[in-house]
């Protein structure tokens, strides 16, 4: 056990054992998943975007008309909080007459462009308490997903129906699976290309030890004593360039997230999701392993 | 004919029909010799002899491809990923070019076996400070590998090969770097190792050394091939390639012609045994006096 700790130790310190290769190693590292986690950023935000105007999937709930209010506005702080919600628009049976009337006004079907008048109707609104809720979900299964959420909705104590658009639903749920369909693949690329690079440069660091590891071979160290130290620095390694990549990609999210927010792109950078975030971790620190295994011959 | 050799427990180390080549060129053709426990032996010959290759072969640096070599009981023919860290820590070497670790100490550099074996640290620093004594290395212990002069570096590297107490050293031109005075000092080091039972097999160009030690076995390799002996109480058996055969007693008793190749392509072929012999001396040709039946006793 402390032969085991004193090589895990000796693993830390060996990073500053070659400064010069361990820094422009860890630099080359960290600008790798830097840019992978760029790319990811850019595929996240045109996603987002592309999701939000086609992807969405839309339902409308209606309460019985005098269903108490005061439970209605519960219910919908409780749908706030519902997974996939893009928007929610709430109204009682107020809002919904004005709303109403101003739709008229629009449409002129309330007569010469005016809005009606409606307030003989104020506060005897015969209209029902709606909410129209916008999802844009990423479910692996999006047709048990809207299943659930329909049967969810309709069984809310004082809910009437729940009306859906089975265009617009077909529409996101086609989409979704095109996204789907793109975006793995290419994270899957992007993955392997960060593996490469990262592994090769771990690797390549290790040739400044070539002659240690040989004079570790020649004294009778088993592989595991030779290996582990720069097992524990290859995973240092990767875990430190995957971080800091993570901390500027954190930086330029925080500086530059509405810079794109202008006519005509309206775009807003979007983070990865976590899911493709950890793999800006993972893969350098197992290819940090990896590369520091497959260095070391057995002979 | 058959390969199959019983090495005896007592051999520390034994070669036989030992042949090695680096794509068409053979660096070791045919070499058989053995030592037993606490035996010191000098190999001499010019650069590109053989040598080194025959040292590396003998702590599992390099495959065993044609002939049976063991070494502290370790068949190398055998020989696996797992067994070579075994057999390492039995067999120490120093190397002609030091393979010290440049920005560790003197001490860590020496210290390096030790920690591989797993001793605790107040035992390895016990043993390195006395070894380091030993070879006047002890005002260097802090000091980085790399900033040591060549003959310091040298006795690092001897340090490092006998802290551990070895069956078995090699050591390749270990008084290359040093002044006649280190060299006789390390040599005696040597001399105590070999008499406290450790078996040396030491290569040198230095007639110097070998002369200072007339008791030691002697080999000259040339061209890959022993071609001058001197194995007092040994046999030795001249063949047609050239070369000389030592020690093994299992040759021609035994009903094995100890000349004989059965690898095809190495220089020499098949040869027969010839029954002209070499003395000690180094004396070598075909008018050299040799027993009836091609044996001769050094």
């Amino acid at each position: 056990m402390r032969t085991l700790f004193r090589l895990l130790g000796r693993g830390v310190a060996d990073l500053f054992l070659h400064p010069w290769a361990q820094l422009l190693s860890m630099a080359a590292v960290t600008l790798v998943v830097f840019l992978s986690g760029l790319f990811l950023m850019a595929l996240a935000t045109v996603d987002a975007e592309l999701s939000a105007s086609r992807g969405e999937t839309v339902y409308q709930v209606y309460w019985r008309p005098g269903t108490d209010m005061a439970h209605v506005r519960g219910q919908w702080e409780e749908l706030r909080h519902m997974p996939w919600l893009a928007s929610l628009e709430t109204y009682s049976p107020d809002e919904a007459l004005d709303a109403l009337a101003r739709r008229m006004s629009e449409t002129g079907t309330g007569g010469s462009g005016n809005e009606p008048d409606m307030g003989f109707l104020s506060g005897k609104s015969p209209l029902p308490p709606t909410a129209l809720l916008t999802f844009a979900p990423r479910e692996a299964d999006p047709e048990k997903w809207s299943a659930d959420t329909q049967s969810f909705l309709k069984a809310m104590p004082g809910v009437e129906r729940v009306a859906a658009s089975p265009l617009r639903d077909e529409l996101g749920k086609a989409w979704r699976s095109a996204s789907r369909f793109v975006i793995w693949p290419t994270v899957g690329f992007l993955g392997v290309v960060l593996a490469l690079v990262v592994g090769n440069t771990v690797r390549l660091t290790l040739s400044t030890r070539r002659e240690e590891i040989e004079i570790l071979q020649l004294v009778g160290a088993r592989n595991w004593y030779i290996r582990l130290p720069l097992v524990v620095a290859g995973a240092l390694q990767g875990l430190l360039g995957g971080g800091l990549a993570s901390l500027l990609l954190l930086v330029v999210h925080w500086r530059f997230r509405t810079a794109l927010n202008v006519p005509p792109l309206l775009l807003e950078l979007r983070l990865p999701p976590p899911d493709q975030a950890a793999l800006l971790l993972a893969v350098p620190v197992l290819m940090g392993i990896l590369g520091s295994w497959i260095a070391v011959r057995s002979r | 004919m058959s390969r199959g050799l019983c090495f005896d427990a007592a051999s520390m180390l034994k070669i036989s029909h030992l042949s090695h080549s680096f794509g068409t060129h053979w660096a070791l053709k045919n070499v058989s010799f053995s030592l037993e426990k606490g035996e010191f032996l000098f190999l001499s010959g010019p650069s590109g002899a053989g040598k080194t290759t025959l040292l590396r072969l003998l702590h599992g640096a390099l495959p065993v491809q044609r002939g049976a070599v063991s070494v502290a009981g370790f068949d190398l023919t055998r020989l696996s990923g797992r067994t070579v860290p075994m057999l390492r820590r039995q067999v120490s070497v120093v190397f002609q070019d030091f393979k010290i670790l440049p920005e560790r100490s003197v001490y860590a550099n020496v210290a390096l076996p030790l920690e591989v074996r797993g001793l605790a640290p107040q035992h390895i620093g016990r043993r390195v400070r006395a070894v380091v004594r030993a070879l006047g290395l002890e005002n260097r212990l802090d000091t980085p590998g790399g900033e040591l002069s060549g003959g310091e570096q040298q006795r690092v590297a001897v340090a490092r090969s006998i802290v551990v107490n070895p069956q078995v050293l090699l050591a390749d031109e270990p008084t290359g770097n040093l002044d006649p005075e280190l060299s006789l000092r390390l040599m005696d080091i040597f001399m105590q190792f070999h008499a406290y039972g450790t078996t040396v097999v030491l290569a040198t160009h230095s007639p110097e050394l070998i002369r200072r030690h007339p008791d030691a076995r002697l080999l000259r390799l040339e061209d890959g091939m022993i071609t001058h002996a001197n194995w007092p109480g040994g046999e030795v058996f001249r063949c047609a390639d050239g070369g000389l055969h030592l020690g093994d007693d299992g040759g021609r008793r035994g009903g094995v012609d100890p000349c004989g190749l059965d690898a095809p392509g190495i220089p020499g072929g098949s040869g027969s045994s010839g029954n002209s012999g070499n003395g000690g001396s180094g004396s070598e040709g075909p008018d050299t006096p040799g027993d009836p039946d091609g044996r001769l006793s050094l």
